[in-house]
């Protein structure tokens, strides 16, 4: 659980790029407002000083051509600089938001007409409009100027709003916000328009970006106002009078350090923004040639030993994710075996790791994922020391996974026929198009699909049925292991029982172990020999379904079958008290401990370790051995959870020391 | 009695306007009565494309039925003046799924508890509103100091669910509809929160619709159930009827679907798959599927038949001659 009060320096969506870009503006604001305060601005006039001066100590940075100061005409030419892009800034936000809210919010033909007009805009070149403009304008004033910029400038803001407020009008907080009695223009104003905000300062960075460039643009081909010194215009003078080719460097670099440091901060700012908006950026991947470097396992940890009849064998596996705020162990130290032919389900409630889990058994994790120790054993081979050639050569041909939402892995523009010939291909080379046709042709007949379905688009299909392509992919090389991580989860419940019994056929036909990977009781009840059931990151009990069913040992197993509804008769229905621990937080000791009726001292200081209380079980429960079976659980009602007290919210120590 | 919430013959059409060929049923000639004395759950149930969540808005007035009507405390909701709109408003509350795009994430979560009191003018002071705050979440079981003052990420998916219940109980509402109120939070967190549905029903005397693609819930929580099948409703009845001795070939089906955590149980029903070679007809839109179609069942859609009295009702042929 995330502290109550978070000062907003610490917020991890704060990055130094946004920082410094900001600081960046601010410090040029602040040159363009006390700089021409504090110098005389009278030596910006032409004729004010001794002409091509360098740079020295009465003036700073040398005189040009004219008779200027060089640093003084800077500093001056600042300002005008910036209010015109804050000008075409301004306008651009306010009419892109006006236009955006109205066809995002009321839609119709309102919408239409807006989307034509800002269409039209988008294709006049702006630069190219202005100069045209400028041109013909008898003395071209740069307020002026900017008010056009900003005018042509607002079609990208307004679409940028109006699919923000299509998106959050889905959202059902303004469902809820109307149910709470408020108007339409109350749901705009109170429930859309504060979460533009951050949108909005982006376009206005963008629009103020444009408005300087244009002006600039404008004024170094010599369309500008000789009067007002700005930047741009001291880079025309510079040029016009040949001071590059006199070596007066002193004279056209300034201009040119200040606005770079403007667009410098501008980029900075809208790039910080941006990850401030989307903080989940992706990081860089680095490929290995040589497996993970994973830790040895430490002196603490009881590694298992090696199973020669395992077809896979986890040992101590722990994958972290970097945060900003540290390393989160999502996987933490689990071990298991599966022996070849067997059905293990692997249950756990959302944030016990279980998808990292899949994902890092086929070794796919991706940032911020990483595998930091253990072993996982295919055939007596650790993946994890593999390179990854070596180890694409076994996926799908030796371990295939079903990912989540499989069906929505497939590729949308792809048909389904060569969608399977690729992953054949990829693994066994080029075949006869006869050989793989055949291949195709099985794999679909064996997952219960017609062989037309090759030629179909995945959008053609059914969810079930994608869902059954997902898993033809999956088996098309005869996997030894297959991995399904919530095959069913999207499926209505007799579609479900059909892919499920589908999946089981097939996995009793190859002769592989299947790892079922859910959140459903019933489900992995039915489909699996084994259970395994994950809390925290951490496996719990382990052991026969129906034993661990009938006679569960941790007390989060009891009270997470006692929690489900069933169909024979009514009961008081009565959860967990508590609530699942965030994985940034997790308690002391048996992170289930708060949560617990059972709980005592050693179970607050001290973290339990699979033991096996009786044959072909496993649990983490301090209860044992000192048990030979759960003792009865008194439950509170639910509603006034006795034991939430201690939930981790209100923790009010760290933990001292977290066994490794 | 009339009941306070009642849909007759509702249809609701979707797309089919001028400029597209498809339209698509989400509700075909729907009715369906609420009581609330006594104070009743009722559950719809159905799989996805059943039309269940279109029926819930038809019911809060939120769409506008392509023809039928719908009767709110015997008035049709398309009759109501801008008072009475509003009063049905506040006294029909909807629960969503998602108990995560349900905050605006501008806001601590105090923002949807504080609106309803506003905006209905349910407290003279502010003193009186922090009571009725804290009366409704402790009703829902949450701890005043464990959740208001925060932001809806700092909380997890079931405090956040039981914080809408509180809000929709804040309104002093009489009918809640909750749609798949459960379907996104754990299975350890789920029970509490249908236990404090229940509550409410019983203790406070809200009647609720409990919308969901979940029997084993709809048969714990509910007195009454209807069973949907694409935008029709096939069976229904109370609970005890239709889940302990489905008539509907549909019916029995989905509760032969159910996974059960026990392997004892059987698991798996009886389906054909005629869905490939779908028949353009008039008649049951289960027949595809129906292992026990008849030829009749092609030509037009079942009416409703009473195989055992007492208020049940079964749209399939099987039951014409009363068993």
């Amino acid at each position: 659980m995330a502290p109550l009060k978070r000062s907003w320096f610490k917020d991890p969506r704060i990055n130094p790029s946004l920082i410094f870009g900001a600081a960046l503006l601010v410090f040029m604001i602040l040159a363009g407002t006390f700089g021409p305060m504090l110098s005389n601005e009278k030596l910006a006039r032409v004729g004010a000083v001794e002409p091509n001066l360098p740079p020295g100590a009465k003036n700073l940075l040398g005189t040009d051509s004219q008779g200027r100061d060089v640093f003084t005409t800077t500093v001056m030419a600042i300002p005008p600089t910036l209010r015109v892009g804050a000008i075409a800034g301004i306008i651009s936000v306010v009419i892109g938001l006006a236009l955006g809210l109205i066809a995002g919010f009321f839609g119709g033909w309102a919408d239409w007409l807006i989307r034509t007009f800002s269409d039209v805009l988008m294709a006049i070149p702006a630069l190219a409009f202005m100069i045209l403009v400028v041109a013909r304008m008898n003395r071209p004033n740069i307020v002026s100027v900017a008010i056009i910029v900003g005018f042509l400038t607002w079609s990208g803001t307004a679409r940028g709003i109006r699919s923000m407020v299509l998106s959050i009008r889905e959202r059902s907080y303004t469902a809820v916000a109307r149910a709470n009695g408020e108007s339409e223009l109350e749901v705009l104003f109170r429930e859309v328009m504060p979460n533009l905000l951050p949108l909005m300062l982006a376009s206005f960075i963008g629009a103020v970006t444009m408005g300087i460039y244009t002006i600039m643009a404008l004024e170094v081909l010599g369309l500008g106002n000789n009067v007002i010194p700005t930047l741009g215009m001291m880079i025309f003078w510079s040029q016009r009078f040949s001071a590059v080719l006199r070596g007066m460097w002193w004279w056209w670099s300034p201009p040119i350090v200040a606005i770079a440091l403007i667009f410098i901060g501008l980029y900075l700012l809208s790039s910080g923004l941006d990850r401030f908006i989307n903080p989940n950026i992706p990081h860089m991947r680095r490929r290995s040639r040589h497996g993970l470097a994973v830790e040895p396992a430490s002196a603490n940890t009881i590694v298992p030993p090696t199973d020669p009849q395992a077809v896979l064998q986890v040992k101590n596996l722990r994958v972290v994710y970097d945060t900003p705020n540290g390393q989160v162990k999502a996987v933490d130290d689990v071990s298991f075996t599966l022996s070849s032919g067997e059905r293990m389900g692997l249950i756990g409630e959302s944030g016990s790791g279980k998808t990292t889990m899949a994902t890092a058994v086929m070794r796919l994790s991706r940032p911020p994922a990483r595998i930091v120790a253990g072993q996982i054993l295919l055939n007596g081979q650790d993946l994890l020391a593999m390179s990854d050639a070596e180890l694409r050569k076994l996926r799908l041909k030796e371990i295939a996974l079903m990912p989540q939402a499989a069906m929505n892995s497939l590729n949308p523009v792809v048909r389904v026929g060569p969608q399977i010939k690729d992953a054949i291909v990829a693994h066994l080379g080029r075949l006869s198009p006869k050989e793989l046709d055949d291949r195709v042709v099985t794999a679909l007949t064996k997952v219960g699909l017609r062989p037309e379905v090759a030629k179909r688009f995945p959008h053609q299909l059914s969810g079930g049925m994608k869902q059954r392509v997902a898993m033809a992919i999956a088996i098309v090389l005869s996997p030894k292991v297959i991995i399904a991580d919530e095959p069913t989860s999207a499926l209505d419940v007799v579609v479900q029982q059909q892919v499920m019994e589908t999946l089981g056929a097939l996995q009793r036909e190859l002769g592989a172990a299947a790892l079922l990977i859910g959140h459903d009781m019933g489900l992995i009840a039915q489909f699996s020999d084994s259970i395994g059931v994950l809390y925290a990151g951490k496996l719990v009990e382990r052991g026969n379904v129906q034993d661990v069913l009938q006679n569960p040992f941790h007390p989060y197993t009891r009270m997470l079958i006692d929690s489900l509804p069933g169909l024979e008769e009514k009961k008081d229905l009565v959860g967990i008290p508590g609530l699942t621990p965030s994985l940034t937080d997790l308690p002391s000791g048996c992170a289930f401990h708060p949560r617990c009726p059972l709980a005592h001292d050693r179970c607050r200081n001290e973290r339990p370790i699979l033991q096996s209380p009786s044959q072909g079980r496993q649990v983490a429960c301090h209860l044992y051995p000192t048990h030979s079976q759960l003792p009865p659980i008194i439950e509170s009602d639910g509603l006034t959870p006795a034991v939430a007290a201690t939930a981790p919210t209100v923790r009010p120590a760290p933990a001292p020391k977290e066994a490794a | 009695m009339t009941p306070i919430l009642e849909v007759k013959n509702v249809s609701k059409v979707y797309g089919g306007g001028l400029l597209s060929k498809d339209s698509t049923v989400a509700a075909d000639d729907v009715s369906l009565a609420i009581q609330d004395s006594p104070p009743t759950i009722t559950a719809v149930a159905g799989e996805s494309g059943s039309g269940k969540t279109t029926l819930s808005l038809l019911m809060m007035g939120q769409i506008a039925p392509t023809s039928g009507q719908v009767f709110y405390r015997g008035k049709d909701l398309t009759k109501m003046t801008r008072a009475e709109k509003r009063q049905l408003r506040r006294e029909v509350q909807p629960i969503f799924q998602d108990p995560f795009s349900a905050y605006n994430p501008f806001y601590r979560v105090d923002h949807v508890l504080q609106m309803p009191i506003k905006h209905f003018n349910l407290a003279s002071s502010t003193v009186e509103a922090q009571r009725l705050i804290n009366n409704a979440l402790e009703l829902v079981g949450l701890r005043p100091a464990e959740t208001l003052g925060r932001y809806p990420h700092q909380l997890s998916g079931g405090q956040r669910q039981r914080l809408m219940v509180a809000r929709a109980l804040l309104c002093q509402p009489k009918l809640i509809m909750a749609d798949e109120p459960v379907s996104m939070v754990d299975a350890s967190l789920r029970a509490t929160i249908l236990a404090s549905l229940r509550r409410l029903n019983r203790e406070l005397g809200i009647s609720i619709v409990y919308i969901t693609h979940d029997l084993t819930t709809a048969f714990q929580v509910a007195e009454n159930i209807a069973v949907m099948y694409a935008g029709n409703v096939v069976e229904s009845g109370t609970v005890d009827q239709v889940i302990r001795n489905p008539k509907h070939p549909y019916t029995q089906l989905l509760i032969a679907s159910i996974p059960l955590p026990d392997k004892r149980k059987r698991w798996g029903g009886e389906v054909r798959d005629d869905t490939a070679a779908v028949r353009k007809s008039n008649g049951c839109r289960f027949a595809p599927r129906c292992p026990a179609v008849m030829d009749k069942c092609w030509a037009h859609k079942p009416p409703f038949f009473s195989p055992e009295g007492n208020g049940r009702s079964v749209a399939c042929y099987l039951y014409e001659d009363g068993n």
